[in-house]
């Protein structure tokens, strides 16, 4: 490796620090660089500081934002009467792509972990009972994951909201779209066979 | 490579990279076991919402002589618990539980009575014939004795004078001897906290009674909360340190009342 010039060994180094690249990957990555125009690699170099300048968190939901409220929250044809919790702005995103969701979010940035220690207080969720209480909302989606601490975090909350004059839904779990049966654990059939419709 | 297959119950599960997990078990076969379940997170087959917390499972373990991990071949469902799922004061007991479990086993040591108090405790914490607080008395008074950390509250710390003929109403409590005192040692010890008679033998009955009849038990709210404060000052003394989910346990019970 001390075969290349310090400016190199130093963005190897940076590179390897990513989630999921090595050094030798880093050093592909460094090579593709190099190889760059000049205008690309200033792109890139900026849109990186452009990130950590410009990107904060929407005043409402906590989503990640340029402005003080994001694109959803400040979107007048989203339904405002309709809100979804979810843990992550990744999970935000997830359900946004299906497209099949027209209200705004709520993302609580975590999920009560006893093992980690990590309280009602430590996540977003006195603001999601303050948004609720401002009157506007009539139906929280609780979209959280359904590992035991997803699953908690939103037994927890639709506790919270049972002296509130909303209606509180879970999102459904089942069997996902081309999946063998023979594959699904005992739990999502169950309850994919409790929820099931009517044809 | 060599495979070892045991009913298992997950007590700890960590991130490791983008889709590998390593998974703490307590096994049937040989006690606590640290495995890595590879691409555990993006697998519908193998994997698919199998390895949920505090979950009872077939489990298949790959071991080799070479440095690393054992890896998890196989896991199926042998029981779930729905109603602790949805429930955050049952995790949080049953997170506690099993955070005292992985922080006092020792790797690769078989601990048939730990797994069969812990699977109890599980089964019991989910259908909720028992209140929570006494199956979480029941399981640190059991889970003490099985480590060899037992409270001594039948004689005096110090003077080992028998607790039986002693007629005090209230007892004194010395964490640090590891059990009560009686009045004439109190001055001598480091006794701050004190546990009434009756929640003497309470603790005491729990502590040796057949586990199906441990329903039975009708703890006095005084009781019950002497109870609790004593093994939750205990078990985290004699740990070295307060485990993170007994934190979470007295935040939300702070935020309750």
């Amino acid at each position: 490796m001390y075969h290349y010039p310090p400016s190199v060994l130093n963005l190897i180094k940076h590179l390897s620090r990513l989630p999921g690249i090595g050094e030798k990957t880093a050093e592909r990555l460094a090579m593709h660089i190099l190889k760059m125009s000049r205008r690309d690699a200033e792109q890139l170099s900026q849109s990186i500081l452009a990130l950590k300048e410009s990107i904060q968190i929407c005043s409402m939901c906590f989503a990640l934002s340029d402005t003080e409220t994001c694109k959803i929250c400040s979107d007048p044809s989203r339904d405002a009467s309709l809100v979804c919790v979810v843990e992550q702005p990744g999970d935000m995103a997830s359900i946004e792509k299906s497209g099949a969701y027209p209200g705004l979010y709520h993302i609580l940035q975590g999920v009560l972990s006893p093992m980690n220690n990590i309280g009602p207080d430590d996540i977003h969720i006195k603001e999601l009972l303050a948004r609720i209480a401002s009157g506007k909302v009539t139906e929280v989606v609780l979209a959280t994951s359904t590992s035991v601490e997803g699953e908690s975090t939103a037994g927890f909350i639709a506790e919270k909201l049972r002296s509130l004059p909303v209606k509180v839904s879970r999102i459904a779990s089942g069997v996902p779209i081309g999946g063998d049966l023979k594959y699904v654990d005992q739990v999502t059939l169950r309850r994919a066979m409790e929820t099931r419709h009517a044809l | 490579m060599a495979l070892f297959s045991s009913p298992a119950i997950l007590i700890r599960r960590l991130d490791y990279g983008d889709f590998d997990l390593i998974i703490t078990f307590l096994t049937y076969e040989q006690g606590k076991m640290t495995a890595i379940a590879k691409s555990a997170k993006r697998s519908k087959k193998r994997f698919s919402g199998v390895l949920e917390l505090f979950s009872l499972l077939d489990i298949v373990v790959s071991t080799s002589n070479r440095k690393g991990l054992p890896v998890l071949t196989e896991a199926s469902f042998s029981r779930s618990l729905n109603h602790i799922r949805g429930n955050i004061t049952k995790t949080a007991y049953a997170s506690y539980w099993a955070e005292l479990v992985n922080d006092t086993l020792e790797e690769g040591r078989q601990q048939v009575a730990v797994f069969e108090l812990l699977d109890y405790a599980l089964k019991t914490l989910d259908v909720g014939d028992i209140p929570d607080e006494v199956l979480s008395i029941l399981f640190q008074m059991r889970l003490l004795t099985l480590s060899g950390l037992c409270p001594n509250l039948n004689y005096c710390c110090t003077c080992h004078s028998d607790m039986a003929d002693n007629n005090q109403y209230k007892i004194n409590v010395d964490l640090a001897k590891g059990g009560v005192v009686c009045e004439h040692c109190t001055p001598y010890s480091h006794a701050q906290r004190c546990l009434a008679r009756g929640t003497i033998k309470q603790l005491q009955w729990l502590n040796t009674c057949d586990l199906n009849k441990a329903g039975r038990m009708r703890f006095s709210p005084t009781a019950m909360r002497e109870s609790l404060a004593f093994l939750e000052a205990f078990v985290p003394y004699h740990l070295g340190r307060e485990p993170k989910s007994l934190k979470f346990l007295r935040r939300l019970r702070l935020q309750a009342e």
